[in-house]
């Protein structure tokens, strides 16, 4: 005899599989954006929930991936205009990285670094373009901003990290 | 390198860089328990939860409609770009580029928008200069500021008395005039300085309507109502000049008036009032009234002074 399944059983099991799948992605961007793993964390669960709330309205327009990356990178927006995060932007070193993170290539921690440091706006389009693969109209859509300034910011934080890491380069 | 191998890379060296970051496990049962934990909460209070929600829910849907809506003319979205530029480039910030106004004029290359600071020196002199940016219809806005040949050790100084001002001298102005309300710098606010309290966009193409105004327009049934105009307004001002849902809620929109173009055509002209970080903005947003599109929008910023 088959189990006819009910659409809240369906619900939870997309999103455990969800959260199965992209939970570690998310939460290294949100950590990226926010540089403060606890805050990182709770943004990371607050996008569950709000995806668990909404589920019945996904239509698939986007990949899931998509769909959980906008509500995480909107849930980081939000964190980010409480009256500390406008008054404090601190300048992230090796040493405040997380654990381990010293198992990795000198370059690849520099790299870490450099687009940790980028200027929120920046940092916002990179992370999105290049660690979640989005496209730029998927970025323009989540950040609600028009297509060309995602591009502007796209290159100028190109030239800024090239910058950065030639910089550094030349100074080892 | 193929620009999917470039983000593989970035990727891998995040990964790699991150490894000590893991999920949690028991992320599942914690976010199902929060989800539960909200659900018992309803049936609890239904009836409380009920009205709070609904007025949740009519907040929320006004804002997200007025926000879905969004659509700007390609004047209004090309300044958007123009003003970002100028503040990445020059490092102003959105109140002291508040102290600037601005024409756009339509070029081969694209809009070019100046924006001219309505501070200058008793003499006439524009200390701070004019800001020029050419915004093409594909790529990126290229700044430039009239004194980008000076010598910046003259104006990165922060002196009030130097021939240049930078953003230290504005961000100084701003401060000084603002707080203490009397100011003895050897500058005059432009006498032609448009003021946002009463728009007047400038005819800026050749077929750009003329703005006048005529207070028997009516409102027709095609038209936006005042009330969606208003929250269009706040919407587009949240984010044209990336203000918070806090600031959004603080904006007082103190005049809504309709009117219309010399070629009939109906709309909305808001003007807005916000205590921004200390400072005083005084916004205007029009709006076509029949597509909702937004024609023009500009801030000024204010002061006791």
């Amino acid at each position: 005899m088959s189990v006819v399944k009910g659409p809240d059983s369906e619900r939870e099991e997309s999103i455990r599989q969800m959260i199965c799948d992209h939970q570690t992605a998310l939460l290294r961007m949100c950590y990226l954006y926010l540089h403060d793993a606890q805050l990182a964390e709770d943004a990371v669960q607050e996008t569950f929930i709000k995806a668990y709330r909404a589920w019945d309205s996904f239509r698939g327009a986007s990949s899931v991936k998509t769909w959980l990356t906008r509500i995480a990178i909107r849930t980081c927006m939000d964190m980010r205009r409480g009256f500390w995060f406008r008054h404090v932007e601190r300048r992230v070193t090796p040493e405040m990285l997380p654990d381990r993170a010293q198992e990795a290539r000198e370059d690849e921690s520099a790299l870490t670094l450099a687009v940790m440091n980028l200027p929120k706006k920046e940092r916002e389009v990179v992370l999105l373009y290049y660690y979640q693969d989005l496209n730029v109209n998927e970025i323009a859509d989540a950040l609600g901003v028009m297509q060309p300034t995602v591009s502007y910011r796209l290159r100028r934080a190109r030239e800024r990290l090239r910058t950065e890491l030639e910089g550094r380069e030349n100074h080892d | 390198m193929t620009e999917q191998q470039e983000k593989m890379r970035f990727r891998e060296a995040i990964d790699h860089t991150l490894i000590g970051l893991e999920g949690n496990p028991f992320l599942y049962q914690r976010v199902a328990a929060q989800v539960e934990k909200g659900e018992k909460k309803m049936k609890a209070s239904f009836a409380r939860c009920i009205v709070i929600a609904l007025i949740v829910v009519m907040c929320m849907s006004t804002v997200a409609v007025a926000a879905m809506m969004l659509n700007y003319s390609p004047e209004a979205s090309a300044l958007k770009l123009a003003m970002e530029a100028v503040m990445d480039k020059y490092g102003l910030s959105q109140t002291a580029l508040g102290l600037f106004t601005h024409d756009v004029r339509a070029t081969d290359e694209g809009m070019v928008f100046e924006f001219r600071c309505d501070v200058v020196a008793v003499d006439g002199h524009e200390v701070a200069g004019r800001y020029i940016v050419t915004v093409p219809e594909k790529g990126e806005p290229a700044a430039a500021w009239s004194y980008d040949a000076a010598d910046p050790a003259i104006w990165q100084s922060g002196d009030m008395d130097a021939p240049i001002w930078g953003p230290v001298q504005l961000e100084t102005f701003l401060r000084e005039r603002t707080h203490a309300g009397t100011v003895d710098y050897r500058v005059n606010i432009r006498d032609d300085a448009v003021s946002a309290a009463t728009p007047t966009p400038a005819p800026v193409f050749d077929t750009a309507p003329v703005w006048t105004v005529e207070p028997d327009v009516v409102l027709d049934a095609n038209d936006l109502s005042e009330e969606q105009a208003r929250e269009l307004a706040v919407a587009a001002l949240t984010d044209t000049y990336r203000l918070t849902d806090d600031d959004a809620l603080q904006m007082d929109v103190f005049r809504c008036d309709m009117r219309a173009s010399s070629e009939g055509d109906h709309q909305w002209h808001v003007n807005a009032y916000l205590y921004h970080d200390g400072y005083d903005w005084n916004m205007y947003v029009i709006i076509d009234a029949v597509t909702g599109e937004i024609i023009d929008i500009g801030m000024q910023t204010g002061g006791n002074g």
